[in-house]
């Protein structure tokens, strides 16, 4: 799968709300590619050298030189030639449209709430080395007696994208997709409360 | 073969309602809300956010079935308030906490990328504490020590105001 620069992404339409019937420059980025062995040898034929349509639209490299990924080789004689068309999706309908490589998550470095019970031969400290995290924290002084009612409140994450967005752009996407969820619902209860689009209406008043 | 199609799992059918609400005979003042094409993500954070209201008697949610996209939220309240008027202030509040995650985040950006930065990462840890509110001077404004953005309440309410 080749990932490629999303940035513009809020600007294409999703192509099932899109008015064409098939697809348009409007929800979708159109690539081509014409490469023929004439050489002796393998020609091997790299992501970058997908033609796109779009100038914000492309495949994602780490820097000038590289030439992106491998797609296919060819011996002499070879040939290809192929159209391709790149949609907007969503990861929950397949993951090749996550941008999401690696999520990790931590809180309580040094186990200060004790929701962790680990494992030792002799000693804690020695046999679990602490995370990068545990620097921003402080450890609780351990003959301190135990609060029982603390509750974690600083949470540790690292993000790693396939390199379509980056990394910022993704947790604050994420926010925002969470409150379109959140938005959408707060809508379908106020519809719901509109008597007239209600179904409960034959039954016992609520509560 | 017969397996539905991928998009069902967030697109709703014409048709069909967002929420449905369904009254829970046994219980008083409960109520079950059945929430189309959405999952845990939105359930589990919901029904999180429920039970921190002291009014809420009972919140849980359940997904019944892997191709069936909708879950079941059942909420019991004392007789104060409503289910409805619960899940609606656990909504708002949600949104607002998912602004505040976003507005501390992008003034932590900011801050980082701002050219006058050297880093000024906390070095000492807890009590730092955060100075200049009003500012959008990059090195004032020492978000790196908001870092209780996940939690709730308090001093987050007052990290927006200078956007």
């Amino acid at each position: 799968m080749v990932p490629l620069t999303s940035h513009t992404v809020d600007e294409f339409k999703l192509t099932r709300d899109c008015t064409c019937t098939d697809y348009c420059k409007e929800c979708s980025v159109e690539f081509n590619l014409h490469v023929k062995c004439t050489e002796e040898g393998t020609r091997t034929v790299y992501s970058t050298e997908l033609i796109s349509s779009n100038k914000d639209v492309s495949p994602v490299t780490e820097g000038p030189d590289d030439k992106g990924i491998i797609l296919l080789k060819l011996r002499k004689g070879q040939e290809i030639n192929i159209h391709c068309i790149a949609k907007k999706g969503v990861a929950k309908e397949h993951a090749k449209w996550s941008p999401c490589a690696a999520v990790g998550f931590e809180y309580d470095p040094h186990n200060n709430l004790r929701h962790l019970d680990y494992w030792f031969e002799k000693s804690v400290k020695d046999e679990w080395p602490l995370s990068k995290n545990a620097e921003e924290e402080m450890e609780n002084d351990p003959d301190a007696p135990f609060d029982f009612k603390a509750e974690p409140t600083t949470f540790y994450f690292n993000v790693e994208t396939v390199g379509s967005l980056k990394p910022q752009s993704l947790v604050y996407m994420a926010t925002r997709v969470l409150q379109e969820k959140l938005g959408g619902l707060q809508l379908a209860l106020d519809e719901d409360q509109n008597p007239e689009s209600n179904a409960m209406d034959d039954a016992e008043p609520w509560v | 073969m017969n397996a539905p199609e991928r998009y069902e799992m967030f697109t709703l059918p014409e048709g069909v309602r967002k929420i449905s609400i369904l009254k829970d005979p046994k219980m008083a003042n409960c109520l079950q809300f059945n929430i189309q094409r959405e999952d845990h993500t939105i359930a589990n954070i919901l029904r999180y956010q429920l039970l921190k209201n002291p009014l809420v008697l009972f919140a849980a949610y359940r997904s019944p079935h892997p191709l069936e996209y909708y879950v079941e939220l059942k909420v019991q309240t004392t007789a104060k308030t409503t289910p409805i008027d619960v899940v609606r202030e656990a909504i708002q509040a949600l949104m607002v906490e998912y602004g505040n995650i976003r507005s501390a985040f992008d003034a932590e950006i900011y801050r980082l990328d701002a050219p006058t930065g050297e880093d000024t990462r906390r070095t000492a840890r807890a009590g730092t504490g955060y100075g200049g509110f009003g500012s959008m001077d990059a090195q004032s404004n020492d978000f790196g020590s908001s870092g209780d953005m996940g939690g709730r309440g308090g001093r987050a309410d007052d990290v927006d105001m200078d956007f």
